[in-house]
């Protein structure tokens, strides 16, 4: 849930990378880490193992000032895909405000990427948390492999449910898609703490919703 | 694109590039372009090595209209999805397999298509995999390829994986597509700005402030002390700094007049003939080893009656007959006795009262000895001692080379200049017991110069000293040993009496020289130091013991000092340990063994840890008592009364209660977690297991980054933070509410799982 600091004028917001195993989660951070200004983000914090595997989590720390009068700081997670580490991924997800799924666009990942959506779905509900409550952002990572599973499966098989969910294509090795997805999962996050009158964030007063710039919705689904 | 509906049969647009592995070269590419139902999608183009990402936009409108109208499209009952018998074949295990895969290839049965259910295919594509029992695939085979029903008996009611891409490439696009009344809930986002855009990237880094730091090459270096005389003449070179031996406030304490032999002493210098290189600083050759009456008989060859360049004195105005006076340093043969005649050092002077008149004598502009012991050696000297005889007859200067300002640099070595006749020499009596001293420590009788001028001297008062008491039997050597008195604050440590004379090192001395500072552990040193009496910070290879047999009081001075022998616990041998009362011979051995397992000794607290050793043992053995274990000190700690017998639980019962704190464990190295609590929602086996494998992962990057080893960790997060802790094998690890807690408390855990590591005795 939003933390909210009224003496430094500071909301906090979790987001958590979530996925497979080797699905690009620690590369999305480290991607975000190398494009961000500096004087926007903090240190990553990545705890892997000697094969970069990561053991624990990773971490970082973006700031914007989206909300007047509020600075927005964006804390990242990202979730060891490995099955043994579920303990650790229900850990990570306490008090998230907001997912990315990565989905690995390997067909012989498909397996991994669905049995890794299902236990977030679990995991979530032992959180006392679920889908519909979270906002989340699907994002198809390793875009650029040749035998990359087709959008339309993809979303056929991740984006079926009753809410759709915006969704990307990526490659988060290059920085592709990285960015937006990470906007689309922030401006879904702001969207719902500045208009929802939500007991959880009841400092952020419906009014100081963040002014309609009139831009379109630019990280729409892909179809 | 086909129209929606229902789908009888799909032939796949390419067949003969779906084939997944066999006979595929490697850059083929089998993902088709997929036509997708939504207009706007444009046709994926032919996959290449890199695909640039697209972000497709489709207006929350478009969708919904698109959705609205347009039924699910559902395949009828009877559709199916024809496969290659081969892509099949190559799928079931190859126990099944009557013939080879190659020979069925080449029989032209693999491309036989076979037909799948449509609606058993598509009800497993959300699940990411096809798979279909073995008995549904081979009945669709061909036969022949297959081995029999009885073979097969084993392996029947597996489930067998088609491959996944070559399955949907045959499904219609329109039965792939989402569903149609999903609802569009991510508008309002979409009226937002992107909190991280482009400008931002492109918004360049905050200038750091303008500090007032300076570059290390801006910095000019600093002034490196350059002796005035050997800048200016290029002739005297410091010698090096020697090792600072904490025998010396030993000796000097002994003495009692520690100070006045250096204080007073003629300045050291190493005079070179004038083609001598100057730009580096030649170590002075090692002395070789000279018995005590052959070094205080004759004069160092360094202080020896420099050669007439270096010290431009009238050859009138005194002369000395020196049997060997070497312009560079030399020493006599061990083997060749050296007795220098007293009268040798007889000045010829002559007009006793008239200072002489020294013409054309050009001092090599030397700094004043006032102005150097004025700065270099601040002790007020109780009875200065001037070099005898010679400095009412001649400059001062002349035999005191110029010596740098600088005081570490500031060696002295007393005995050079002889002694007049007839003159008293006060610090003659001095040199010979500390000679005595260093020959004691050796292990070799004092010998008595024969030619020692003392015996012409007038008889002087012999200065009372305060031997102090025998020191306890063992006693951990330190820089400052407890067992004497502290030296004199301004004493400058650095020289002993072997050191002064030019003696050979004992072993002990040479151990003390080359192992590091071992602070104090009695409370006179502690006091010195600022540190805990009972916990001495050891450095490895300094944990030694000083072992003093139980002898009858000291017969002379040089007692006290020679009865002591410094044993260094990581190098001695169990024989070395046999001496110290209560030490046995199997716990001697005991001791070598464990410090052979372990390496070396750190602390004395990891005496405690070999095999057989007792409080008594460790008593004696270092002069300690031993450490507490887990009575009472933790018992004070956490507020338990002191009686209290505790247990692992009440610790950790007792931490769970502190403020915010969620959960306690005690966990073991090897991730077993022995005792504590942890909220529901957390694994208390995984977090012990965890514990110990951060930290093993942790250190090992933070140690290649700083060298050093963290025993400490805090994890925040935003529900429950980790504090976590390590004391040799016990970990605790804190669960609490907050992210960081309170630092009394850190501080009270540290000390509780120090006290807990520590094994009790």
């Amino acid at each position: 849930m939003a933390f909210i600091n009224y003496s430094s004028r500071e909301i906090q917001l979790k987001i958590v990378y979530y996925g497979p195993a080797l699905c690009g989660k620690t590369t999305n951070l480290i991607t975000l880490h190398e494009q961000v200004t500096h004087a926007q983000k903090g240190e990553l914090v990545s705890l892997a193992t000697d094969a970069d595997r990561t053991l624990f989590f990773d971490f970082l720390s973006l700031n914007t000032k989206t909300l007047p009068g509020f600075t927005t700081r964006f804390q990242l997670y990202t979730v060891p895909g490995q099955s043994i580490y579920n303990t650790t991924r229900q850990l990570v997800l306490k008090g998230v405000d907001g997912i990315i799924f990565v989905v690995d666009s390997h067909w012989e990942r498909m397996a991994d990427n669905v049995e890794s959506f299902a236990n977030l779905q679990e995991n979530l509900v032992e959180n006392h948390l679920s889908l519909v409550q979270i906002p989340y952002v699907l994002q198809y990572n390793k875009r650029d492999i040749p035998n990359a599973a087709p959008i339309n499966y993809l979303e056929f098989t991740f984006n079926n449910r009753a809410n759709r969910a915006l969704a990307f294509e990526a490659v988060a090795s290059t920085g592709e898609g990285v960015l937006e997805t990470l906007n689309a999962c922030a401006r879904l996050l702001l969207a719902k703490y500045s208009k929802t009158p939500n007991s959880n964030v009841a400092g952020i007063a419906p009014t100081a919703s963040v002014p309609r710039s009139g831009a379109s919705m630019r990280g729409g689904a892909v179809a | 694109m086909p129209p929606p509906g229902a789908v009888p049969a799909v032939q796949p647009p390419q067949p003969s590039g779906l084939m997944p592995t066999i006979g595929v070269p490697q850059n083929t590419v089998t993902t088709q372009p997929m036509s997708i139902a939504r207009p706007v999608t444009p046709p994926a183009p032919p996959a290449t090595a890199k695909r640039a990402t697209q972000r497709l936009v489709v207006t929350p409108n478009a969708a919904a209209k698109m959705t609205s109208t347009r039924p699910l499209p559902m395949p009828s009952p009877s559709a199916a999805i024809n496969l290659p018998a081969g892509m099949i074949l190559r799928c079931l295990p190859p126990e099944m397999l009557s013939a080879d895969l190659g020979e069925f290839e080449a029989s032209g049965a693999a491309a036989t298509e076979i037909g799948l259910p449509m609606n058993a295919i598509l009800s497993q594509l959300p699940s990411g995999k096809v798979e279909f029992p073995v008995e549904e695939l081979i009945a669709l085979l061909p036969p022949g390829f297959l081995k029999s029903a009885e073979e097969m008996a084993p392996l029947l009611g597996s489930l067998i994986s088609l491959p996944l891409m070559d399955v949907v490439m045959r499904i219609p696009p329109d039965l792939l597509s989402v569903r149609p009344d999903q609802k569009d809930t991510n508008v309002a986002a979409g009226n937002l700005t992107d909190p991280f855009t482009e400008d931002t990237l492109r918004q360049p880094p905050r200038q750091p402030v303008q500090a007032n730091i300076v570059d290390e090459h801006q910095v000019a270096p600093a002034e490196e002390f350059v002796p005035q005389v050997a800048a200016t003449k290029s002739s005297f070179i410091p010698p090096p700094r020697p090792i600072t031996p904490p025998l010396l406030h030993q000796t000097a304490s002994l003495s009692g007049k520690p100070a006045m032999l250096r204080s007073t002493a003629p300045m050291p210098g190493r005079l070179l003939p004038p083609d001598a290189p100057t730009g580096e600083v030649p170590m002075p050759p090692r002395p070789p080893q000279l018995s005590a009456s052959q070094m205080l008989g004759v004069p160092r060859p360094s202080m020896a009656p420099p050669a007439a360049q270096a010290v431009p004195v009238p050859a009138k105005a005194f002369e000395f007959k020196i049997p060997a006076a070497p312009a560079a340093p030399q020493i006599p043969p061990a083997e060749q006795p050296v007795s220098v005649p007293a009268k040798a050092f007889e000045f010829k002077i002559p007009a006793a009262p008239a200072a002489p008149q020294i013409p054309a004598v050009t001092p090599p502009e030397p700094v004043s000895e006032a102005s150097v012991v004025a700065e270099s050696e601040p002790v007020t000297l109780p009875t200065p001692v001037q070099p005898p005889a010679a400095s009412a007859t001649m400059p001062s200067t002349a035999f005191a080379p110029t010596m740098p300002l600088v005081r570490p640099v500031v060696p002295t070595v007393p005995e050079i200049l002889p002694p007049a006749p007839g003159v008293p020499d006060s610090n003659a009596d001095e040199l010979q017991r500390l000679a005595a001293l260093a020959m004691a420590e050796i292990g070799e009788k004092p010998a008595v110069s024969e030619t020692h001028p003392v015996a012409e001297a007038p008889p002087e008062p012999e200065p009372k000293e305060t031997v102090p008491p025998a020191p306890p039997a063992i006693a951990v050597e330190t820089e400052r040993s407890s067992l004497l008195p502290p030296p004199p604050a301004k004493v400058e440590p650095g020289f002993s009496a072997t050191s002064r004379f030019g003696l050979p090192e004992s072993p002990a001395r040479e151990l003390a020289q080359t192992t590091p500072v071992v602070p104090a552990p009695s409370a006179a040193a502690s006091k010195d130091t600022g540190r805990l009496p009972g916990r001495p910070e050891l450095t490895p290879r300094s944990i030694t013991t000083r072992v003093t047999p139980p002898a009858p009081a000291p017969t002379s001075e040089a007692q006290p000092a020679s009865a002591a022998t410094a044993i260094n616990l990581n190098n001695c041998s169990a024989e070395d340990l046999l001496p110290i009362p209560g030490i046995s011979r199997t716990l001697a051995a005991s001791i070598v063994q464990h410090r052979e397992k372990i390496g070396e000794f750190h602390r004395l607290e990891e005496l405690l840890d070999v095999p057989g050793m007792t409080r008594a043992a460790y008593n004696n053995l270092t002069g300690e008592t031993p450490p507490t274990g887990l009575h009472p000190s933790i018992n004070e700690l956490l507020g338990f009364p002191a009686e209290k017998d505790l247990s692992l639980k009440d610790v950790t019962d007792r931490i769970a209660c502190w403020p915010d704190v969620t959960g306690v464990l005690l966990s073991q190295k090897n991730g077993l977690p022995l005792v504590g609590t942890a909220p529901d929602f957390l694994d208390r086996q995984a977090i012990g297991a965890f514990a110990p494998r951060i930290f093993e992962d942790l250190n090992k990057s933070f140690g290649e980054i700083t060298g050093r080893q963290t025993e400490e960790l805090v994890i925040p997060t935003t529900g429950t933070s980790f504090h976590l802790m390590r004391d040799k094998d016990l970990y605790l690890i804190i669960l609490s509410r907050v992210p960081q807690m309170p630092d009394r408390h850190l501080k009270i855990a540290r000390m509780v799982l120090a006290g807990l590591s520590v094994r009790p005795s």
